[in-house]
C-alpha cells in the first residue's frame, strides 16, 4: 500500500505577512502587496514595482557555520522556524543517527543575490572608472581579485548551496537536496518530498522554496524578456491575471516551507494535520525556453497526471489555485489546459490567482500557493483574483473576480509552470482518516 | 526497495578536459593528465592551470538534437550539460529524438545535477562596474548609482539573465532529448551529480517515466568558482607543474585543481530496455546520501565516520558486503583534509588487497557536480574492458591506503561503488552491478 503524505507544518515569509493566517486573511480582503521598489531606486527601469518583504525579519546572524545575513538565508531561517514550530517535531539528539536518517530537507532556491556588488571596488581597481573604461578584460579583473580574498569570499552568497544545509541543521536531517525548475520549483519541491516519503526514504521532509529576485540586475533582466509588467503608475492594479489588460507579472520575494510527513508517523506523535498531499503530476513542454506551449499541452499533462496520481476524479476538485502569472501567454494557455482537463468551461471549478496580490514568488511560488490551498480547505473560503475587470475571451473561466467567496473545499489543485517548460501540479485535500 | 523493478544503465556519454568519454578513457589508460596552463580567455584565472573542456559548439551541433542549440542562450554549465546529453543520446542510438512518438517522449525525463548556474560572471561584473557612481569612482570608492543601472545594461539581452536560471541545463537538455516527462535540476555541492542519478532512479521506481537521462554538469574552470575557491583557501597551489598538480589521495596534494566536465546516462526500466533493444550495461544496486554539518561552511568534515557510514549504507541497500566490491571510484578531490578522511574510511571499509581504488581527478581535475557521474563512467568502462587504469599522480598515498590497489591492473569488474564527497558536508554513494 502506498505511504500517505500529510502536511503537519507551515511556515512563510511573504510580502503580506510572516504568518499563514494573516497572509490568507489579507488575500481574502483582496489586498495587494505590490508597491514601488524600496530596496534600491528603480529610476528609469522599465518595471519599477514589486512585492517586497518590507517588514523586519528578525533572526541570528549565524547558525553554526552558516551566515544568515543574506536575505535568502534570513528568509529561509525564519520560515523554517515557523514551520518547525507549527509541526511541533521533537528535537533529535546529535547522535540519534537512526532518527536523523529519516528526516530530509528539500529546498528550491532561486535567483537573486546582490553579492556581486561587493566586487564593485575590485572592478574599479581593474578597469578604472566606468567613464573612461571601455574595455573590461577579465584577466585584469582576476589579477586584482586574487589580492582581495575577503571581498571575493562574499561571493559565497551568490551560490545557492548554503540554505538547505542550514535548514538541515535546524531539522536534524541527514539528507539535503537543493533543486530548481524555475517558477515550478516550489511545487516541484513538494513533489520530490512526496517521492521520498512514498519510497520510504524519509518520514519527515522540510520542503519549499526561497527566492529574492528584486535586485538591480534581475529586475531589468526579466524586463528584457518581456516578462514583467511596466504598469508602474498604479502598483496595486498592475498584476491582472486572466484580465484582458494583463501585461506581465510582478516580481516578488519570500520563502515558504511545509513540513510533510508520512501519515502514520504523524498520527503516532499526535501531530496536527493541516491537509494531505493526494497527488502530484509533472510534465515538460520540451518546446521553448521562454514560452509555454501555446495549447497548454505540458500544463494539461501535469494536471492530468496529478489527478491520476491522486485517484480523485476531476469532478472531485472544488478549487484551483492557478499559476496565473498575468502574462498574455501563460494565462491563455493555462485556461485552455484547465478546460481540457476538467471537461470544459462549466465543468472547471473556481480558479483564482494569488499572484494578483503577491506577485510571482518564483521559486517560492508553488509552495506558498499550496499553503493558500490548505487555508482554503481550512477556512471554507477562496480568495479572489483581483484586478479582474475586463474579460478576455480567451480566459473565460470563473476566476473568483475581485471578491472572496465562501466555498467548501475538500480538494484543491495548485498549478506551477516554469520558464523552460517545466510544469507541476499538486492536489491537496482535507485529511480524511477514513480514506484508504 | 525490492518491491521495485530493476533499473538499468544502458548508455553513457561525457565531455571532459581530455575529450569525450572515449578520450577520457584513453588518456587515463595512458597516464596522461588533461590539466594544462590556463591561457587566452582563461588567462590569470587562479590557480593558473586546470582542465578546461575541449568540446566545441561545432561538435555539439553534430550530436543528436544538437542543431537547435545556440551558444548565446547557454552558460558554460548548460553547454557541458547538453554536450554530455548529446554524447549519451548518440551512444544510445537515439539519433533523432524529436522524431520519437509522443507516447515515448511523454515517458522520457531529464534530471541533471549542476553546481548552480551562476559563476560565469562577465556580464554581471560589467554591470556592477557600470553602476559605479562617477564622483565616488574619481575618489577611488565604489558606490552604486542606481541611475546608471539601465545605461549599464547596454548590450545585454534577456538571455543574459534567463540563461543563468538554475534550471536551464535541464531545460535545454529536455528540448534536445524531446523529453516530456519529469525534468529537474539538482543544485548544490559537488556531490550533486550522483544525487541527480539517484533521483532519476526514484522517478523510474515511482513510475513517473520509463526512461530517464540523468547526470551532471560541472564546469570547474569558471570565474566565480575559481575565485571563490581561491579566496576560501581550497584551491591547489600556484606554480605547480600542471600535469602533476591534481593528486588524488596523495599526501602531496595542495587543493582542488579545477576541471570541466559533463556526464550523463540513460537509465531505463527492464521493460523499456527490452522494447528499445538497448543492452543493459549495469544495474543500479544501491544508493545512500548523508549530510553532516562541517565545522565551517566549506569544511572540514568532523571525521571519517560519516564517510564510512555512507559507504556501508549504499552497500547494505545493494545487499552486498564490502568484500563483494571489485572497484571503488573515490572522490580524491585533492583537498588534503578531505582526502585524508576518505583514505581512512576506505581503509576501514575494505582493507588492503582488494578492491581496486580508482580515482580519476589526476586526469581531468575536480569537475564539481560532474565528478560523481564521471566516476561512474570510469566504473562502467572498467566493467566493459576489465582494465583499471593507474591512479595518476599518486606517489605518496595517505598512510591508511598503504597496500591498497590504487588502480593499475585488470580483472573481472562486476560490482562498483562510486563515492562523491563534497567538502561542504553532502556525501553521496552509488553501487552498480554489471549485467
Amino acid at each position: 500500500m502506498r505511504r500517505r503524505v500529510v502536511v503537519t507544518g507551515l511556515g512563510t515569509v511573504t510580502p503580506h505577512a510572516d504568518d499563514v493566517d494573516r497572509l490568507f486573511a489579507q488575500l481574502c480582503e483582496g489586498r495587494s502587496a505590490v508597491e514601488r521598489i524600496t530596496s534600491f531606486d528603480p529610476v528609469d527601469l522599465p518595471s519599477q514595482i514589486a512585492a517586497e518583504v518590507r517588514y523586519p525579519v528578525e533572526g541570528p546572524d549565524f547558525l553554526g557555520p552558516y551566515d544568515l545575513r543574506p536575505r535568502a538565508m534570513r528568509f529561509s531561517w525564519a520560515a523554517a522556524q515557523r514551520a518547525l514550530a507549527s509541526a511541533g517535531l521533537p528535537e533529535l539528539a546529535p547522535d540519534d543517527f537512526a532518527a536523523r536518517a529519516r528526516r530530509a530537507v528539500h529546498l528550491a532556491v532561486g535567483v537573486g543575490s546582490t553579492a556581486i556588488e561587493a566586487l564593485g571596488g575590485i572592478t574599479l581597481e581593474a578597469w578604472g572608472t566606468p567613464e573612461v573604461s571601455t574595455k573590461r578584460d577579465l584577466p585584469a579583473f582576476r589579477r586584482a581579485a586574487v589580492k582581495h580574498d575577503d571581498a571575493v569570499a562574499v561571493l559565497e552568497e551568490w551560490f545557492v548551496d548554503q540554505a538547505a544545509p542550514a535548514l538541515a541543521t535546524m531539522l536534524g536531517a541527514s539528507s539535503v537536496t537543493t533543486a530548481a525548475s524555475a517558477c515550478a520549483s516550489g511545487s516541484h519541491a513538494i513533489l520530490d518530498a512526496v517521492a521520498r516519503i512514498r519510497l520510504n526514504q524519509s518520514d519527515v521532509v522540510l520542503t519549499g522554496g526561497v527566492c529574492t529576485p528584486v535586485t538591480r540586475s534581475m529586475m531589468p533582466g526579466f524586463s528584457m524578456l518581456s516578462a514583467l509588467t511596466t504598469a508602474n503608475e498604479n502598483p496595486a492594479a498592475a498584476s491582472r491575471p486572466f484580465d484582458m489588460d494583463r501585461s506581465g507579472f510582478i516580481m516578488a520575494e519570500g520563502c515558504s516551507l511545509l513540513v510533510v510527513e508520512e501519515l502514520e508517523h504523524a498520527l503516532a506523535r499526535g501531530a496536527t494535520i493541516h491537509g494531505e498531499v493526494l497527488g502530484v503530476g509533472i510534465a515538460t513542454d520540451s518546446y521553448r525556453l521562454t514560452d509555454p506551449e501555446p495549447g497548454g499541452r505540458g500544463m494539461g499533462d501535469a494536471m492530468r497526471r496529478a489527478l491520476l496520481d491522486s485517484g480523485v476524479p476531476s469532478t472531485g476538485v472544488q478549487y484551483i489555485n492557478a499559476h496565473g502569472t498575468s502574462t498574455k501567454m501563460n494565462d491563455a494557455a493555462e485556461t485552455k489546459a484547465m478546460k481540457r482537463v476538467f471537461g470544459g468551461r462549466d465543468a472547471t471549478p473556481p480558479v483564482s490567482s494569488s499572484k494578483s496580490m503577491f506577485g510571482h514568488l518564483i521559486h517560492a511560488a508553488g509552495v506558498t500557493e499550496a499553503i493558500v490551498c490548505l487555508q482554503s480547505i481550512k477556512h471554507g473560503r477562496v480568495h479572489p483574483t483581483i484586478n479582474h475587470e475586463t474579460p478576455d475571451p480567451e480566459c473565460d473561466l470563473d476566476y473568483v473576480p475581485n471578491v472572496a467567496r465562501d466555498l467548501t473545499v475538500d480538494v484543491a489543485m495548485s498549478n506551477s509552470f516554469g520558464f523552460g517548460g517545466q510544469n507541476v501540479s499538486v492536489i491537496l485535500g482535507r485529511y480524511d482518516g477514513s480514506r484508504a | 526497495m525490492s518491491a521495485f523493478a530493476d533499473v538499468f544503465i544502458t548508455a553513457f556519454g561525457a565531455v571532459t578536459g581530455a575529450g569525450d568519454e572515449q578520450a577520457f578513457r584513453s588518456a587515463w589508460l595512458a597516464g596522461e593528465s588533461a590539466v594544462r596552463p590556463l591561457v587566452d580567455k582563461l588567462e590569470a584565472l587562479p590557480p593558473g592551470y586546470g582542465a578546461p573542456v575541449a568540446f566545441t559548439q561545432k561538435e555539439l551541433r553534430q550530436l543528436p538534437g544538437g542543431r537547435g542549440q545556440r551558444p548565446g542562450t547557454q552558460t558554460h554549465h548548460t553547454f557541458l550539460a547538453v554536450g554530455a546529453v548529446g554524447r549519451t543520446l548518440l551512444n544510445a542510438g537515439m539519433s533523432d529524438p524529436a522524431a520519437d512518438l509522443e507516447e515515448v517522449a511523454d515517458r522520457r525525463g531529464v534530471y541533471l545535477g549542476s553546481y548552480t548556474n551562476f559563476p560565469e560572471m562577465k556580464k554581471h561584473l560589467s554591470l556592477t562596474h557600470a553602476m559605479g557612481d562617477l564622483e565616488a569612482a574619481a575618489r577611488g570608492e565604489y558606490v552604486i548609482d542606481d541611475s546608471r543601472i539601465l545605461p549599464g545594461m547596454k548590450g545585454f539581452t534577456g538571455f543574459d539573465f534567463l540563461k543563468h536560471m538554475n534550471n536551464m541545463p535541464t531545460a535545454h537538455a529536455s528540448i534536445m532529448a524531446n523529453a516530456r516527462g519529469p525534468a529537474n535540476t539538482f543544485l548544490g555541492h559537488s556531490s550533486v551529480g550522483l544525487q541527480a542519478v539517484a533521483r532519476a532512479w526514484d522517478a523510474l521506481r515511482l513510475g513517473l517515466a520509463d526512461e530517464m537521462i540523468a547526470g551532471a554538469t560541472g564546469p570547474g574552470v569558471l570565474e566565480g568558482l575559481c575565485l571563490l575557491r581561491k579566496a576560501l583557501g581550497m584551491q591547489s597551489a600556484v606554480e605547480l607543474d600542471p600535469a602533476t598538480a591534481a593528486r588524488p589521495l596523495d599526501q602531496g596534494a595542495t587543493g582542488l585543481v579545477p576541471g570541466d566536465a559533463g556526464a550523463a546516462f540513460v537509465l531505463e526500466t527492464a521493460e523499456r530496455a527490452s522494447a528499445t533493444g538497448r543492452t543493459p550495461l549495469a544495474r543500479l544496486a544501491g544508493y545512500s546520501e548523508l549530510f553532516v554539518a562541517p565545522e565551517g561552511p566549506r569544511g572540514p568534515l568532523p571525521g571519517a565516520g560519516p564517510i564510512l557510514a555512507l559507504a556501508r549504507q549504499a552497500l547494505a541497500e545493494a545487499g552486498w558486503e564490502a568484500g563483494d566490491v571489485d572497484y571503488i571510484s573515490p572522490t580524491g578531490a585533492g583537498l588534503p583534509q578531505l582526502d585524508r578522511l576518505e583514505a581512512a574510511a576506505l581503509a576501514e571499509l575494505v582493507g588492503p588487497g582488494r578492491p581496486f581504488i580508482a580515482p580519476h581527478t589526476g586526469v581531468v581535475g575536480f569537475t564539481e557536480g560532474a565528478h560523481g557521474p564521471l566516476g561512474l563512467v570510469g566504473a562502467l568502462q572498467a566493467m566493459q574492458d576489465g582494465q583499471v587504469p593507474a591512479a595518476l599522480n599518486v606517489e605518496a598515498p595517505w598512510e591508511a591506503l598503504e597496500g591498497h590497489k590504487l588502480g593499475g591492473g585488470s580483472g573481472d569488474i562486476r560490482r562498483a561503488l562510486i563515492l562523491s564527497l563534497a567538502p561542504e558536508g553532502t556525501l553521496n554513494a552509488l553501487a552498480v552491478e554489471r549485467v
